[in-house]
């Protein structure tokens, strides 16, 4: 975009303009990444000499977004130094953590991104627990987190519990003395060291000597420890952005803070909190219905139209499904709304909370749960071929060296980051093999008859290509499982895809239709209704996400059950819509 | 912020050792062939050239000679982080003050042949630096400039173009650059000498106006520098106009002009080591110490707090390598770092390859050798256990004598100019006549008259050892016993004196290096006692041509009378004088007896 040609609106303008720490509440769609790029503009047309700006977010997606923007724009100057643009985990280990270490350790620190899912198993053929249902503080079990992982701590006796809390301290301790840290591992050294009345002050005085500017994107996403990070920040005298949707805070199941976060917003004075209403994204009537899938407390007016559908009047349109199991039949109908209204099934996903009911709707079949070795292959073979943009390309790369490592054995009880860190492995030493076999697995209709074709090639050529040593042969190892054919395209599908909320997290598309279940709308409803029970919020704020990233249609399938009741609570605000039954 | 140490393992000439710099000005002294060049070499591989033009890469000949290790590593430490720099510097930090930040460097040959890179690490993780950090230290690499062409090819060319470009017109500065490199009665030089001469207006007009057409003219700091410049020259005495007509007229202006344009540069930077080396190569003395004074103004004008304090620090930090006793003559003893080559104690590794170090220093080719080989170590002066009294008393001494005194190796202290002089005379000729090999080492010798009989501060700087080494391989001290001047039966002065440097020796573990030979009363009258009367007699006479009486009257009497009585005669002679005419006389006089403490002492000082 020229930048002559953004007029920003006067919200927008206050935020640009607005020097000090803000707390910024944006909706869906507000231009966020516009702003934050001219705010970064304006910053950089007269940065002092060794001087830099930090910009913060909480996914490498949204990173690679705003880095990609900045750097097209020639905002950011390269390298980046002494300016800074990474995940909040990255910058509390680049600041904090690694250049002090651990405490009473002299190992160097190293971050190992998968120590969470470490299995910890007190015995030998125990049901595996990862390392994230423990607290990394008092070492005590998530029961909400192990439930979900099939360990219910209430029907456990209490020596098995303790059994695995000993065990999970008994890794965390071997790993701290080999310095090696979990991203919740290191924020915990991360926030001891802000205790420390010594060395924090310090570290304040340096980083305020260095950022004119630290700038948090996404903040909803953060968790109450990073937001204590954040307080210190600008307690300590750095101007502090804090840019976020409240609303879209769906990372309860890591401590999600919505609660915290409306509180923090209050030690921000009047002046400098800021709002950005203006949705340049959807059209008025998804921005009607979206207003009211905010919680009781906090709903407010819908916010106003300003993009290239604000005059578009398609009205919501809700799929009334019979039964409790969701069709097949969603997938066809919003296939045809959406050919109807002349947009790219492709670019119109299926959003559905869990990848079982998208699949459901998409009339796939349902994915296999159990983490199968040839499907996880495949799948990521499918990711690497149409991976979104570089950084999926590079995990669906990492994906299959583990797998390959996982094949060879080598891997032992070690995550797949621990392994590479404990042996210094190097991406350019194993990339241009794991590529070459990338390049040989490939999908092709006129190569592989079917997805058992493509197995049988896959392990001959693997077969080639890897030292399996003694032990179960590759056969056992790459065992067969009808949901490889899933995993497998050959080309972009023409039809509507499923996704997860969380996959489709700060994107937008033309057309969206969100699945949700019997079991869940309910409850959505009377939370959204009556505030109760307020165990739902999280589910109301997933609903809030998903059907916030339409641009101008917006189709919702429900329950037969509730799907009037959905109809009528939507019209609140004056929404348009519509119900079909199916 | 500055360079404070500097770690090397296994580095060219070095085996291990730990360097350290002063915070604004460093001079590493030492022999040739010493390790000052690597030295310099290791701060021109661990930091980023200014310029951002690298001509120094590390090579697996970079790895000390004839070890077993594969390997070399350099460590450079700076100390004194403002909290910005703490900021910046952070991943190379090496505890939780974050005031001191540490980068290395590791070159590993071991089992590759090709592609060794070196690998980069700071902090006290030896992990890898936040990328961009270690930009934020830079340095200055000041050649030698033997070759105009190359001064003109290397550096800044752009910017010293510009300086020269007004003055050479529309010439293609390749074609000169080329002809600079021919024979010197091209025209060039001729036409250059008369361009610099004008390219000097640059330095000595720069504030004005009408420099606006000089192409930088909005370049305000290089207008600033060259105008501080040119006060600095003139506070030395020097008009930059005469520059050209002495013989290296050209290659200073080259230097100078060098030196302003990357100094415009060093604001970018936290910290910049200018690394001078050899300037005596082709500057002339009185330039020598006015550049290096004007840099190490520049240094401590560098450490005053900037507008904006959280900008990079900009610090100017000097190293400069010499073995011109000038130079080293011309700044205080903390500021020196003696280096110089030992052979190791046990490190009995056989080679006979070749030097590592140093392009073009060798004053002989280097010997095949079945000897240990030799390491370079460094003796900082600042660390060397001297009160103050004791190093303002060298520095003085060093000042205005420009004594080679800490070059190091065999050092001779005599009270008196007259033994000074006397004693290279009575060695060639008598002691060491026939004993050709004896004599050069006994000329490679520094002889120093301390005019006086405090021999102790001199003595504490040459004989204390820093981790084992010390700068004088023999020190050989004469002193008069003087005898007369004390009551019959008290211990000679001469003798306590040698009494305490002995202790002084044995408290350093140095008493095989040190030897005190004392006479019983001074160097005449030993002289005399010795069976040269009539030697010296011919001389005093010269001097003194109505004095004869006087001369036997005091030769005829005895003992202490004798003493006191040729003492006396010299007092209103001028020793240095004499010294001269007699040295003429012992020179050629086959019957010169030598009295038997001077004999030792020649001795002493070649063995």
């Amino acid at each position: 975009m020229n930048p002559q040609a953004f007029q920003p609106t006067p919200e927008q303008q206050a935020v640009i303009g607005h020097e000090g720490s803000a707390f910024v509440t944006a909706c869906p769609g507000a231009g966020k990444t516009r702003v934050m790029t001219e705010r970064a503009r304006r910053l950089f047309s007269d940065m002092p000499a060794g001087r830099g700006v930090a910009f913060l977010s909480f996914t490498q997606g949204a990173i690679f977004e705003l880095e990609t923007r900045l750097q097209e724009e020639r905002i950011l100057p390269s390298p980046v130094f002494p300016s800074f643009i990474g995940t909040f985990d990255s910058f509390v280990w680049q600041f904090l953590v690694a250049p002090f270490g651990v405490k009473d350790c002299d190992a160097r620190p190293r971050l190992i991104a998968d120590l969470a899912d470490l299995a910890v198993t007190p015995f030998r053929g125990a049901h595996p627990l990862p390392l994230s249902c423990f607290c990394p503080v008092t070492g005590n079990i998530f029961e909400q987190a192990a439930k979900v992982r099939g360990f219910d701590v209430s029907q456990k006796p209490a020596h098995l519990v303790q059994a695995y809390v000993t065990a999970a301290a008994a890794i965390r301790a071997r790993l701290r003395e080999r310095g090696q840290l979990g991203f919740d591992e290191a924020r915990g050294v991360a926030l001891e060291r802000l205790k420390d009345a010594g060395a924090a002050p310090r570290i304040a005085a340096a980083l305020v000597g260095r950022f004119r500017e630290v700038i948090v994107d996404e903040a909803q996403d953060c968790n109450p420890d990073d937001l204590h990070v954040i307080s210190w920040l600008r307690d300590s005298g750095l101007p502090v952005k804090v840019v976020c949707d409240p609303h879209q805070s769906i990372y309860e199941f890591r401590g999600g803070v919505t609660d915290q976060l409306f509180t923090f917003a209050e030690t921000f004075g009047e002046g400098n909190r800021k709002t950005l209403t203006g949705n340049f994204r959807s059209a008025p009537n998804v921005c009607k219905s979206i207003a009211q899938l905010r919680p009781p407390a906090s709903r407010m007016a819908p916010d106003e139209p300003l993009g290239p559908y604000k005059d578009d009047a398609t009205p919501i349109r809700i799929l009334s499904y019979p039964g409790t199991a969701v069709p097949a039949s969603i997938g066809a109908a919003f296939c045809a709304y959406v050919k109807e209204a002349d947009i790219d099934p492709a670019l119109s996903p299926l959003i559905a909370a869990t990848r079982a009911s998208g699949a459901a709707a998409a009339g796939q079949p349902r994915p296999s749960n159990r983490r199968d070795r040839a499907v996880r292959l495949a799948e990521a073979v499918t990711d690497f071929y149409f991976a979104a943009g570089f950084n999926d390309m590079k995990s669906a790369i990492d994906q299959v060296h583990q797998i390959l490592l996982e094949l060879e054995g080598r891997l032992g009880d070690l995550s797949y980051r621990q392994y590479l860190a404990d042996n210094e492995i190097e991406q350019a030493n194993w990339r241009p093999h794991v590529l070459f076999l990338l390049r040989a697995l490939r999908f092709d209709p006129s190569k592989h008859a079917d997805a058992k074709a493509w197995h049988a090639a896959a392990k001959d050529l693997l077969a080639q290509h890897l030292t399996l040593g003694d032990g179960p042969s590759l056969s056992q190892r790459l065992k067969w499982n009808d949901a490889v054919a899933a995993a497998l395209a050959a080309v972009p599908a023409a039809t509507a895809m499923p996704r997860t909320i969380h996959a489709v997290k700060g994107m937008e598309f033309p057309a969206v239709c969100v699945v949700t279940t019997a079991s869940t709308l309910k409850s959505i409803l009377d939370y959204l209704e009556t505030g109760e029970p307020a165990d739902k919020a999280e589910d109301a704020r997933k609903l809030y996400v998903a059907s916030s990233r339409a641009e101008k249609l917006l189709v919702i399938a429900a329950p037969k059950s509730q799907a009037d009741r959905l109809a009528t609570y939507l019209r609140g605000q004056g929404a348009a819509v519509e119900v079909k039954e199916i | 912020m500055h360079l404070s140490q500097l770690r090397l393992s296994n580095f060219r000439s070095f085996a291990e050792e730990l360097v350290f710099f002063e915070r604004r000005l460093t001079v590493l002294v030492g022999e040739n062939n010493g390790g000052k060049s690597n030295l310099i070499d290791a701060i021109r591989l661990i930091s980023s050239p200014l310029s951002g033009r690298r001509e120094l890469y590390c090579e697996q000949t970079d790895i000390r000679f004839g070890t077993i290790s594969r390997s070399f590593t350099i460590q450079a430490t700076f100390d004194e982080l403002a909290p910005p720099q703490q900021g910046r510097l952070i991943s190379a930090t090496t505890d939780d003050t974050l005031s001191t930040a540490c980068f290395g460097l590791t070159y590993d040959a071991a089992g590759k042949q090709s592609h060794i890179r070196p690998n980069l690490w700071a902090g006290r993780f030896k992990a890898p630096p936040e990328p961009g950090a270690h930009e934020m230290i830079r340095h200055v690499y000041l050649p030698p400039l033997r070759d105009a062409k190359h001064a003109l090819a290397s550096g800044n060319p752009t910017r010293i173009h510009a300086l020269l470009h007004h003055f050479l017109g529309d010439r293609d500065p390749n074609e000169i650059a080329r002809n600079l490199a021919r024979t010197s009665d091209d025209q060039i030089l001729t036409d250059v000498d008369l361009a610099v001469a004008g390219g000097l207006d640059i330095l000595t007009t720069g504030v004005r106006r009408q420099n606006a057409s000089l192409g930088f003219n909005t370049d305000e700091k290089l207008i600033d520098i060259a105008r501080d410049l040119r006060f600095k020259l003139a506070d030395h005495g020097i008009t930059p106009e005469d520059l050209q007509y002495s013989g290296h007229g050209f290659a200073n202006l080259l230097y100078i002009a060098t030196i302003a344009v990357e100094l415009e540069k060093t604001d970018n930077a936290e910290l910049t080591t200018f690394l001078v080396e050899e300037p005596e190569a082709h500057l002339h003395p009185q330039l020598q110490a006015a550049v290096l004074n004007f840099l190490e103004e520049r240094a401590e004008q560098s450490l005053n707090p900037k507008k904006d304090q959280n900008a990079p620090a900009g610090h100017l930090q000097v190293i400069v390598a010499t073995h011109s006793p000038n130079l080293s003559a011309w700044v205080p003893s903390k500021n020196l770092v003696f280096v110089r080559s030992v052979a190791p104690a046990s490190d009995a590794i056989d080679d006979t390859g070749q030097e590592g170090s140093g392009q073009s220093e060798y004053p002989e080719a280097p010997q095949a050798t079945t000897a240990p080989r030799a390491e370079s170590r460094c003796i900082p002066l600042s660390r060397l256990d001297l009160s103050d009294p004791e190093r303002r008393k060298i520095d003085r001494y060093l000042d205005v004598t420009k004594s080679a005194l800490l070059f190091g190796g065999r050092v001779l202290l005599v009270e008196g100019i007259a033994e000074a002089l006397l004693l290279p005379v009575i060695a060639k000729h008598h002691v060491l006549k026939d004993k050709p090999a004896a004599f050069r080492i006994f000329r490679s010798a520094v002889f120093v008259p301390i005019d006086g009989v405090d021999f102790t501060p001199y003595a504490k700087a040459l004989l204390s050892p820093f981790n084992n080494v010390r700068i004088a391989d023999r020190l050989v001290i004469i002193t008069d016993g003087d005898k007369h001047t004390v009551e019959a039966g008290k211990p000679l002065p001469g003798v306590n004196r040698k009494t305490a440097l002995d202790t002084l020796a044995a408290d350093r573990n140095a008493s095989d290096v040190l030897d005190v030979f004392v006479n019983t009363y001074s160097l005449e009258t030993e002289l005399v006692a010795a069976g040269n009367a009539a030697c010296l007699k011919a001389v005093y006479l010269i001097l003194h041509p109505q004095s004869e009486d006087k001369w036997d009257e005091a030769v005829a009497k005895s003992g202490d009378d004798r003493a006191q009585a040729i003492q006396d005669l010299f007092k209103t002679t001028p020793k240095g004088d004499f010294a001269q005419l007699l040295a003429e006389k012992v020179a050629v006089s086959q019957a010169f007896i030598v009295p038997d403490y001077i004999r030792q002492a020649i001795e002493a000082l070649v063995k």
